[in-house]
């Protein structure tokens, strides 16, 4: 263990930390960022690689969101990476560790993306079934994110509130609600995304993701145009967003609140200010709350 | 519908060309709208992965140009998608087919140029070990020296090349840095010439020296199979002077390359 920071988060906004930022993130070493969260699976090999996460971790909470654990594949999580995670968790304590609502594993390929389930029983039981293996074998809850989608199945029959809620209930994990992710699905797939928060049950939410979307034009019969949101997590946390966080907070009270930037990147401080606005609306709810 | 069945459908949907049957399949939409929809997905996949093949091989990329890279790059992805969701080893097997695309264009030493890139990669996320140091060398007995087995850390790297490799790739980085287009600067040359590097981990970065043929045939022992110090001494028995197998064995404690068996 090389850790020498303390273990939770000092305040409830945190950015996700890439590449890019190691540098001005450990010169600058924001007091109002309480933690940064990273993929774990950028830090699978050793040596020079996992030089600045540790440096990271000498003064941050860390939080660990992986993209690879594939938990809606019909198949079992890889036994090595999790053995690999679970290694990395103990060196380096991260407060939480989080995946996705989706797949990206078939057989032995790997499609690196977070890919689309079809909301059905067999699912349900498959994500129920591959959480409970993680869980059991990190020792630890985790925390399930909700997906962004464009694309859904013929075939379905629970919503995707309905869906994370049971998983919750079913596993005794957390959920990861990503607001972004609720209004680009809202968009592409034409439903209220206040009437989806309202059906959450948002005891279970632990974290919230904010990120920036972009629009595409699709083309359909006739020639006729659709926009598509895309989750590029590319720019600013868009206003309608920020407006749908308002409305979550209000009703789930204060959670730990991270700002997603993966392309594109702006200056480390640009991406720290994204979080103190996030930091501000909780705090003018918080306020409401109280009076 | 099966899980299964429609992850296997969207797999081979994704990477080739006839994504026709899946669509229709499993897709709620009309034929023009289900292919939008679904291009998505199949750009973000090849996409990112072409890009995870980019960042691995920069100088490959400035060499050839963008476009080409990225063409080359989906073709390649297209056969050898990824087994593990980690990425870091994606892209050893590149080399090979990069190597064999600068053949079919008359260029030997395309391949030379991702052997060395991807050996600096493969250092960099390297397996971590626990290496002998030069303080270590200090606290071992003259007579248990030569019986200790040891071997080339995991991280550690060796390359030989036929070309002036590490020149082109400095001058193909610097074009880049001045915004320049593919290919390599008028007047420079490719030179045939015969270099053995040695790649190893330092605290936040891989580093690279040149080698001499006899150290670099020591080394290359060591990566095979576990040796005494007597064995490595025989290797440089031929040398006459003997500073070059004390300055061997400071080279192999001084950059950590060691761990004991």
């Amino acid at each position: 263990m090389l850790t020498t920071h303390q273990k939770r988060p000092t305040s409830l906004g945190g950015v996700g930390l890439r590449y890019k930022h190691y540098q001005e993130a450990l010169e600058q070493l924001p007091p109002k960022i309480g933690w940064f969260e990273v993929h774990p699976e950028n830090f699978f090999g050793g040596g020079p690689s996992l030089y600045h996460l540790t440096k990271i971790r000498e003064h941050y909470p860390l939080s660990f969101h992986g993209v690879g654990l594939s938990l809606g594949s019909d198949q079992e999580p890889d036994g090595q990476h999790l053995q690999i995670l679970k290694d990395l968790i103990k060196r380096f304590e991260p407060f939480q560790f989080s995946d996705h609502v989706s797949w990206s594993a078939s057989g032995n390929a790997h499609l690196n993306d977070l890919l689309p389930l079809p909301y059905t029983q067999e699912t349900l039981d498959r994500l129920c079934r591959n959480i409970d293996i993680t869980q059991d074998f990190l020792g630890q809850e985790i925390l399930v994110e909700n997906p962004s989608t464009y694309i859904q199945f013929k075939e379905g029959v629970l919503t995707e509130p309905q869906l994370l809620n049971t998983l919750a209930k079913r596993t005794g994990c957390k959920l990861l609600l990503d607001v972004n992710n609720i209004f680009v699905q809202s968009h592409n797939h034409h439903f209220d995304p206040y009437a989806y928060i309202d059906a959450m049950n948002l005891d279970s939410v632990q974290e919230i993701h904010l990120a920036g979307h972009t629009e595409r034009v699709i083309e359909k019969r006739n020639q006729e145009k659709e926009t598509l949101l895309v989750d590029t997590h590319n720019r600013h946390v868009c206003q309608k967003v920020w407006d749908l966080y308002r409305y979550t907070v209000a009703k789930s009270g204060p959670v730990l609140t991270l700002i997603e930037w993966d392309q594109d990147f702006p200056t480390f401080q640009e991406l720290c200010e994204e979080s103190y606005k996030a930091q501000d609306i909780m705090g003018q709810v918080d306020q409401k709350n109280v009076a | 519908m099966l899980l299964k069945n429609l992850q296997h459908a969207f797999k081979e949907a994704s990477t080739s060309q006839n994504a026709k049957d899946f669509l229709e399949t499993y897709l709620p939409y009309e034929n023009k709208e289900a292919q939008e929809r679904f291009a998505i997905y199949k750009n973000n996949i090849m996409g990112s992965l072409s890009s995870v093949l980019a960042d691995a091989f920069p100088a490959c990329e400035k060499l050839v140009g963008e476009d080409f890279f990225r063409h080359k790059a989906y073709k390649f992805i297209e056969k050898n998608l990824p087994q593990k969701a980690a990425l870091l080893h994606y892209g050893h097997n590149f080399v090979g087919y990069f190597e064999g695309v600068g053949r079919e264009n008359n260029y030997g030493y395309w391949g030379e140029v991702a052997g060395f890139e991807w050996a600096q990669h493969a250092c960099y996320y390297g397996a971590d070990a626990q290496t002998l140091s030069l303080q270590d060398l200090a606290t071992f007995d003259e007579e248990v020296f030569g019986s200790l087995i040891v071997m080339l850390a995991p991280a550690i790297q060796l390359l030989k090349t036929t070309y002036n490799i590490q020149d082109i790739i400095e001058v193909v980085k610097i074009a880049a840095n001045d915004k320049e287009e593919g290919g390599i600067k008028e007047g420079f040359e490719i030179n045939k010439t015969y270099d053995c590097y040695l790649f190893y981990p330092a605290e936040s970065k891989s580093c690279v020296e040149k080698m001499s043929p006899v150290a670099f045939k020591a080394l290359e022992a060591l990566q095979k199979a576990p040796c005494s110090f007597e064995d490595l001494a025989a290797m440089f028995a031929e040398q006459e002077d003997e500073a070059v197998f004390a300055s061997f064995i400071t080279l192999l404690f001084d950059k950590k390359l060691l761990i004991r068996m």
